[in-house]
């Protein structure tokens, strides 16, 4: 959850722990996330990462994933919002989701897109707080796996 | 700076928030509350009407689990044929791109820098007012300071309209003069509106720049080009899509389609072809054009046109003795300074034959006629004429003379213009000159924007406030389509939330009114009255079923076509002074331009210099879709069209780069495509490109812009920009 927070819009406390001024941070922020200076660059939606599948597609297979299982995600933001995604990945694990299905969701939703996130990351911030979340992300998946696999895990 | 993970991630998630509505706490995008209402919408239809082009064709949206998954032709809507062209499926992927404007954003670096805040929209309508409010104090109380720009194409334009004429400024642009101010100045001189054509049942067409295999795909574009007993001629400096599809085409020298129509009508009146009866009944002025043209021979034109003599007489020919032959208006921009009187001489060549008012003709165009939506005005004691006022003749007030305007605004001349508002339209991108845009923008105290993407406007704007996209609001009843003969009126609905922070037109302009007032203290949103939901029942209420028809199926209409022939049966009267079809102009003369079309030879270029020419093409709508990547990477750059044999002596290839400079010392690189496609004393390139705007990253740097290589012309007559009045020098780099 505090990943989430931390891919949020900065707050003055943010900047505090990183040693910013606050103006400073939000402008990198916006330039990482929002519009920038050379197109956004780090786009913070799991389908502008994808290198095999439609991004339409996978929105909508996201999405209907997240019905069937009884989650509503918020219409505000486009279904494959990572700091949404991370929230729904969060909501799975606390409802004591079955391994496969875990697993499953893992292949089919989180595989492809979290390296290309934290690549474009490591490109681009120059602070290094968000390409610390996105490791971190990356880091708690494979835990996951690790934790829930007895099978090798499967690739998608 | 470098920040190891672990040791940033420790620390106290406190202060961060969340929605708290879900039983883990702190998730703030998910939750299990109405899972079932979702899950009920697995896969819905949404019928509504596409924002790509003006044609605003009627789809039915496919939402797949709350995902927009395509949009396809409405299939209950009879004038869509099935169809649904390439640039409106690629509509589907918008409202999701990661480069949309998503805040209301100001900026805190310099203008173009690229460095902004995300701010509220209270703040943001705060900053505009308290700038705004200290201009307008400083220029004496004028609100005609501000001047305000927009563009067609949302349904909430009139919103925007609205707002300007209640705060009290004169001062507004439309594209209009950039497009086809001129061609319907030239047509409603001559039969007193611009008329539709009957394609459906035309047999011969002259298209004279009408791109129409390019620039609107729509069941008109079918029912030109799919029949093969219709003949076509293209006249084109270009060998464009539509000329590849035309009976016959030839390459006309720029600035010579009124030596070519009055060759036409030299032939057609000489030789006795034209509709006696039908000139006799509803012509004034032809007894001077018959003496006025006999100058204009076929071989004369040839000269002028490098069209043969021989070809200009067998199309004047078989044009008079084909029933239903018609010489397209077009829409498009004007071509040089003549235009007004060239689309005189265009329309006359329809009268000559009888086409006005007849099947397979020029038809007055009809449409449904909705509720009008009124607004209280609001009154200023200080008000000023808008800025251009004397310069052009007829001058439309809600839609101004852009370049002439500009003029204005850059001396200060007669009054200062100190901030620009600018709904949808991308005025950077856009006009002729950019560098003169850019310093105009540089004398604005402020610049607003309201877009939906980072374009070059919004990219140098002070306060960028982002509208809702086309498939996330509801827009009340337009009219259908660039064909006024079957009319029909159609809506958009939602297919999706908004998402982000975006708001519709209407809202941005309620949110905005509320931070200003008029002289008596009322705040503006005082003005405004409902909502858009209020007003498109409003619009339609005096026809039942009306709303719901369009709810369900995104279109509206009553099975009313545009009555052929109640012009020339005397129940209506033609809308022109004489109350006839006018072939002289006694307005014209009154206002000291010519009351016969009369042909001014185009200046000589210059060796070695080419002429620019505009024109469309078919993968995107001017700037506003060549960001999109659906349609992008069909044509991920421009490229300059050169004619073969005089690139071979300049010793240019496909692909080289080169630098083309005009006039004025504006310079753009972009690379080469040699092509036997275009004439020789001619060079094209496609608009779209070359952006200023980082927030628009496909087209960033790529290419070429056509703002930045044409020269800043207007004619006075109806104020519209001149496009083919730019010549360049072209060296390789």
């Amino acid at each position: 959850m505090e990943l989430v927070a931390l891919l949020e819009y900065p707050t003055p406390e943010v900047a505090d722990r990183c040693g910013l001024g606050f103006e400073e941070l939000e402008s990198r922020y916006i330039r990482l996330f929002i519009n920038d200076l050379g197109g956004v660059a780090a786009p913070p939606y799991a389908g502008c990462f994808l290198k095999k599948q439609d991004r339409l597609e996978f929105m909508s297979a996201f999405s209907g994933f997240c019905l069937e299982h009884g989650i509503a995600i918020d219409p505000v933001q486009p279904p494959d919002y990572i700091p949404m995604m991370m929230e729904v990945l969060v909501m799975h694990l606390s409802a004591d989701a079955q391994r496969e299905d875990l697993l499953s969701l893992i292949a089919d939703y989180y595989r492809d897109w979290p390296q290309g996130f934290t690549a474009a990351l490591r490109e681009h911030d120059d602070i290094g707080i968000y390409v610390a979340v996105a490791e971190e992300f990356c880091q708690i998946l494979q835990e996951i796996d690790a934790q829930h696999a007895t099978d090798p895990v499967r690739s998608h | 700076m470098s920040i190891t993970r672990r040791k940033f991630l420790k620390g106290s998630a406190a202060g961060l928030g969340c929605l708290g509505m879900s039983s883990v706490a702190g998730l703030r995008y998910v939750s299990k509350s109405h899972a079932e209402e979702l899950a009920a919408q697995k896969v819905k239809y949404v019928a509504s009407s596409c924002a790509i082009c003006t044609n605003k064709c009627v789809f039915r949206g496919q939402v797949v689990n709350g995902v927009i998954k395509r949009l396809e032709p409405q299939p209950e809507f009879a004038k869509g044929r099935g169809m649904m062209c390439a640039r409106g499926n690629a509509g589907a992927w918008t409202p999701y791109d990661p480069n949309r404007v998503k805040y209301p954003m100001i900026r805190t670096g310099k203008r173009g820098e690229g460095k902004w805040k995300k701010a509220t929209w209270d703040e943001a309508y705060a900053y505009i007012a308290e700038k705004t409010n200290k201009v307008v104090e400083e220029e004496g109380g004028h609100r005609s300071c501000i001047g305000f720009a927009s563009s067609e194409g949302t349904y909430h334009e009139h919103y925007w309209n609205q707002f300007r004429t209640v705060f009290g400024s004169p001062n507004s642009l439309r594209h209009a003069t950039l497009c086809l101010s001129s061609v319907i100045r030239g047509f409603m001189a001559v039969v007193g509106t611009y008329p539709s054509v009957d394609i459906k049942n035309s047999k011969y067409i002259i298209l004279a720049g009408a791109d129409r295999a390019e620039a609107f795909i729509t069941p008109d574009t079918i029912d030109m080009f799919s029949d093969r007993s219709k003949k076509i001629i293209c006249l084109d400096p270009r060998f464009t899509r539509t000329a590849a599809k035309a009976t016959k085409w030839y390459p006309i020298k720029p600035g010579t389609d009124m030596a070519f129509a009055l060759a036409m009508i030299n032939v057609i009146i000489g030789e006795g072809l034209h509709d006696k009866a039908y000139v006799d009944k509803h012509a004034y002025g032809f007894d001077q054009l018959a003496q006025h043209v006999k100058q204009y021979t076929p071989e004369w034109a040839e000269k002028e046109t490098d069209i043969p003599a021989q070809d200009i007489r067998e199309i004047a020919r078989e044009f008079a003795k084909t029933p239903n032959a018609v010489y397209y208006p077009g829409r498009r921009s004007s071509w040089q300074g003549n235009d007004v009187e060239t689309r005189r001489a265009v329309a006359m060549v329809n009268v000559l034959v009888g086409s006005f008012d007849r099947e397979g003709g020029l038809i007055p165009s009809v449409a449904i006629p909705t509720g009008k939506y009124f607004y209280e005005p609001a009154w200023y004691t200080n008000s000023r004429p808008r800025l251009e006022e004397d310069d052009v003749t007829f001058l439309n007030p809600r839609d101004g003379s852009w370049v002439a305007w500009r003029e204005r605004a850059l001396k200060s001349d007669p009054y200062a213009i100190r901030g620009l508002y600018i709904y949808k339209q991308n005025v950077v991108a856009s006009l002729p000159n950019r560098n003169k845009t850019m310093e105009l923008f540089d004398k604005m105290d402020i610049i607003v924007c309201v877009d939906t993407f980072m374009s070059d406007t919004a990219w140098h704007a002070d306060v960028v406030l982002p509208e809702t996209n086309y498939l996330e609001r509801l827009d009340p009843p337009n009219g259908y389509g660039v064909n006024g003969i079957e009319p029909t009126l159609t809506i958009r609905q939602p297919l999706i939330k908004p998402m982000y922070d975006t708001r519709s037109g209407f809202e941005i302009v309620i949110g905005l009114a509320k931070y200003f007032e008029d002289e008596d203290g009322f705040t503006l949103d005082e003005y405004f009255e409902g909502d858009v939901e209020s007003h498109t029942k409003d619009a339609v209420a005096e026809y039942p079923g009306a709303l719901e028809m369009m709810k369900e199926k995104g279109f509206f209409t009553d099975g009313r076509t545009a009555p052929v022939g109640d012009y020339l049966s005397g129940k209506k009267i033609f809308n022109t002074p004489t109350k006839k079809l006018e072939l002289y102009s006694d307005d014209f003369k009154g206002r000291g331009f010519d009351p016969m079309p009369t042909y001014k030879k185009p200046a000589d270029i210059g060796a070695n210099k080419f002429r620019f020419v505009v024109g469309r093409h078919a993968i995107h709508t001017q700037s506003m879709t060549a960001n999109f990547p659906e349609l992008n990477w069909h044509m991920p750059e421009n490229t300059v069209w050169i004619n073969s044999a005089k690139a071979k002596q300049m010793g240019i290839k496909s692909g080289d780069m080169v630098r083309l400079k005009n006039r004025d010392g504006a310079e753009v690189q972009i690379n080469a495509q040699v092509t036997e496609g275009i004439r020789p004393d001619c060079v094209y390139y496609a608009n779209g490109y070359g952006s200023l705007s980082k927030g628009q990253p496909l087209v960033y740097g790529k290419g070429a812009s056509q703002a930045q290589i044409l020269e800043a012309h207007f004619e006075p007559i109806s104020g519209n920009a001149l496009m083919h009045e730019t010549i360049v020098e072209i060296r390789k780099v």
